[in-house]
């Protein structure tokens, strides 16, 4: 009867406003990676080249380059394990403790039915088919209990998760070094040969991660998109109550989130363990395996900036697996520490979860505003020939200087070069 | 009678370690603010002692086993930690309380930032000097001595001194002070506070920088257990004392005697390792504190004492 009258101006207003929650974590992002840039700085570290040198080493032709799909893919299935807890409320920060216990599962099953040589004694697909089977029950177990005692019990998920992370550290740690070594204090290098040679020949028939992640981006989109079954568990997520008025079974929810998320996890168990260059056990086999593996909370942050959106994780995931992913940390060189790259990660994670406030800051009538006073001010004919020439000469002196005395003086390399000069001294005095 | 000196002079720094961090859960708690956070707060601590311990050099005093001179700048540390705490809770506060962020996913993203930052400051002391292993993170700033290789030491008797003067200083403050009732009600009922003319905003920051300098003094104590190996990670300290405090029911006086039967379960463990590892491997061992919780938790979560606004972003306009 009534024609809706147009409410905003231009399609970006109605986008924009359509997408506050979107750009106001957008923005959040860059002011993340603006800080970490900034906090390179103050520690003596020249930001442009660290990105520099993770961007050369993740898309390098070559192996890298499927090493970074490979991580891109892991961290898709992470993210979607964390993403799923959280649209029914759920926070699984057990999905390290998940993936460990299923890959030391699928381990034992390998080690018990391997001889030194590295000789199964069953057919490698059958073999393939009962690990994959044991792993994913195995991460099941682990979120079935978790959803018993948070539906039954009232404890809280964090907590447990937590738990379990630990408890699947020391039971993969006590399990894998007692099945190898009968003496009690020698510690474990790397896997026995023959279990090594025979997850090896598993690998090539297990290198799906990429398949996986594509299935279960696409099973979770339409989940929650089109079923009536990812409506009652986005309702229970946002009010308990609602769902409870509604008559939902909450504790049955419960328990079935956590099955589906720890079950994505088991899922990014097999590609991270059982994978291509299986990276994950050269790890668990070494004696420094003695906390939560690192790469189980990154699915965390990467759910976190994506909205909890399954197709929006994809693209997260992408510059997750740039910034963190082992091919782009072989390109750092020696000198300077691999873990540079969680440091974008953990500062953008903060500032993600403070990314309310910039719903207030970043509105659409701000973008719009500054867009338009950028745009009458370039097209000023005089400010056109001040900005070339100003662009072109201010830069690179500002930066430049910029770089130059950041990188010579900064207060830590002060302090330590002072201390190293002493130490010669002491040192030829001595002598 | 050696493993019993042992043993207890493990626990006594361990109760230290766990009374204070559970101690700075429970305030925080109170105040209305759930701080996951504070495993975070414990290396920044841990961090703030390494600093220390490398800005003076320490290799005379070392040489000559003046080991006074070494516990004089321990006692020093403890104070430096504790502002590293407060700097790290300060963080977290400024995020949850006036920036109305998720408690959980600040205090997680503190969690992950905290333990690269702490990774990070030693690697560049370490490769500055030309020691670095890679494998064995700590540096030169990381170059802490144990005054107390076994057997049974006055120093860890001092630090347990100080961790139950702190203890019992907060049960003071939260019962019989102005201030302690305006945080017991910032935790129950905010909006009440804010009719009764008090900035709840105020009493949380303040309640957050008590939390940061307990657990960063927490920190710098965990240092002295680690025998020099500190790697930029506690293991899990600050969540297992999340869980102590929901067995203790959010009360300091209940949380004394919890600590104290885990701080000695801890301890009987780690040195008894060595003995018991021909009936089950160490590993084994370690889970114990792990899965008490989990099985503990269950039945006291019946009887609930969680203050009611915990957890929850306090918004003025929701009034």
């Amino acid at each position: 009867m009534f024609k809706i009258k147009k409410e905003h101006s231009s399609w970006f207003m109605s986008f924009a406003y359509r997408n506050q929650k979107g750009i106001a974590t957008l923005s959040s992002v860059i002011l993340g990676l603006v800080v970490s840039c900034v906090v390179l700085l103050i520690m003596g570290y020249n930001p442009f080249e660290i990105i520099g040198y993770l961007v050369a080493g993740a898309f390098q032709v070559g192996p890298n380059i499927w090493q970074t799909i490979e991580t891109w893919s892991l961290f898709v299935l992470l993210g979607l394990s964390v993403a799923v807890g959280f649209k029914a409320g759920l926070f699984n920060i057990g999905v390290a403790g998940q993936m460990v216990f299923a890959a030391t599962m699928g381990y034992l099953f390998v080690y018990s039915h391997t001889d030194v040589n590295g000789n199964a004694d069953m057919n490698p697909g059958v073999m393939l088919a009962i690990v994959v089977i044991i792993a994913l029950l195995s991460a099941i177990l682990m979120g079935v209990i978790v959803g018993l005692l948070k539906a039954f019990f009232g404890v809280h998920e964090v907590i447990t998760t937590i738990m379990f992370n630990w408890i699947a550290v020391k039971l993969a740690k006590g399990l894998i070094i007692k099945g190898n070594i009968p003496s009690n204090n020698s510690s474990l290098q790397t896997l026995p040969t023959g279990v090594s040679t025979t997850i090896d020949s598993l690998s090539p028939m297990i290198t799906w991660a990429l398949f996986a992640a594509i299935i279960v981006v696409i099973a979770i989109f339409v989940l929650f998109k089109y079923t009536k079954l990812g409506m009652k568990i986005k309702i229970t997520g946002n009010n308990v109550n609602a769902g409870k008025y509604a008559g939902y079974k909450s504790r049955s929810l419960i328990i079935g989130v956590m099955v589906l998320s720890s079950l994505i996890a088991g899922v990014a168990a097999l590609a991270y363990y059982f994978g291509e260059r299986n990276v994950g056990f050269n790890f668990l086999a070494t004696e420094h395996f003695s906390f939560p593996p690192a790469i189980g909370f990154t699915g965390v942050a990467i759910a976190l900036i994506a909205l909890n959106n399954p197709i929006a994780i994809v693209p997260v995931a992408f510059i997750f697996a740039v910034t963190q992913g082992d091919a782009s940390l072989n390109g750092i060189p020696y000198g300077v520490p691999r873990e540079i790259g969680q440091l974008f990660g953990s500062i953008i994670v903060y500032f993600v979860a403070i990314s309310n406030i910039f719903v207030y800051l970043v509105t659409p009538q701000k973008i719009k505003q500054t867009f338009k006073a950028i745009k009458t001010f370039l097209k000023d004919k005089n400010v056109k020939l001040e900005i070339k020439i100003g662009l072109s000469i201010g830069n690179t002196i500002t930066l430049g200087y910029l770089s130059y005395a950041l990188k010579n003086w900064t207060w830590i390399k002060n302090v330590s070069r002072k201390k190293n000069n002493d130490e010669h001294t002491k040192v030829e005095g001595g002598v | 009678m050696d493993y019993f000196n042992q043993i207890m002079s493990m626990a006594l720094l361990m109760f230290a370690i766990y009374g204070l961090v559970t101690t700075s859960g429970i305030i925080s708690e109170r105040s209305g603010i759930v701080n996951i956070g504070l495993n975070g707060n414990i290396i920044a601590g841990a961090i703030g002692a390494l600093i220390m311990h490398g800005a003076f050099d320490l290799s005379k005093a070392i040489a000559f086993r003046q080991e006074d001179a070494i516990f004089g700048i321990d006692l020093l540390s403890l104070l430096v930690s504790g502002i590293f705490g407060i700097i790290t809770s300060y963080l977290f506060s400024l995020a949850t309380v006036t920036l109305k962020g998720n408690h959980v996913i600040v205090g997680t993203a503190i969690n992950i930032l905290m333990p690269v930052l702490a990774f990070v400051i030693m690697y560049i002391d370490a490769t500055t000097s030309n020691s670095f292993t890679p494998t064995t993170t700590p540096g030169k700033v990381g170059d802490i001595r144990i005054a107390a290789q076994g057997g049974f030491d006055w120093r860890d008797i001092i630090y347990f001194l100080i961790a139950l003067v702190l203890i019992a200083a907060s049960w003071v403050m939260i019962r019989y002070t102005k201030f302690g009732l305006r945080m017991w009600a910032s935790g129950e009922n905010p909006h009440a506070l804010a009719a009764a003319g008090v900035s709840v905003h105020r009493v949380r920051y303040q309640a957050q920088i008590i939390v940061g300098f307990l657990s960063g003094v927490a920190g710098a104590i965990f240092l002295k257990t680690t025998n020099g190996n500190f790697n930029g990670d506690v293991g899990g300290l600050g969540f297992f004392a999340l869980a102590m405090l929901v067995i203790s029911q959010w009360r300091i006086h209940w949380a004394v005697p919890v600590v104290v039967v885990f701080a000695v379960i801890q301890s009987t463990l780690s040195v008894m390792q060595i003995r018991l590892s021909s009936v089950m491997p160490r590993e084994f061992m370690d889970i114990i504190p792990f899965v008490t919780p989990l099985i503990v938790l269950p039945f006291f979560r019946k009887i609930s004492n969680m203050p009611k606004h915990d957890g929850l972003i306090y918004d003025a306009s929701q009034r």
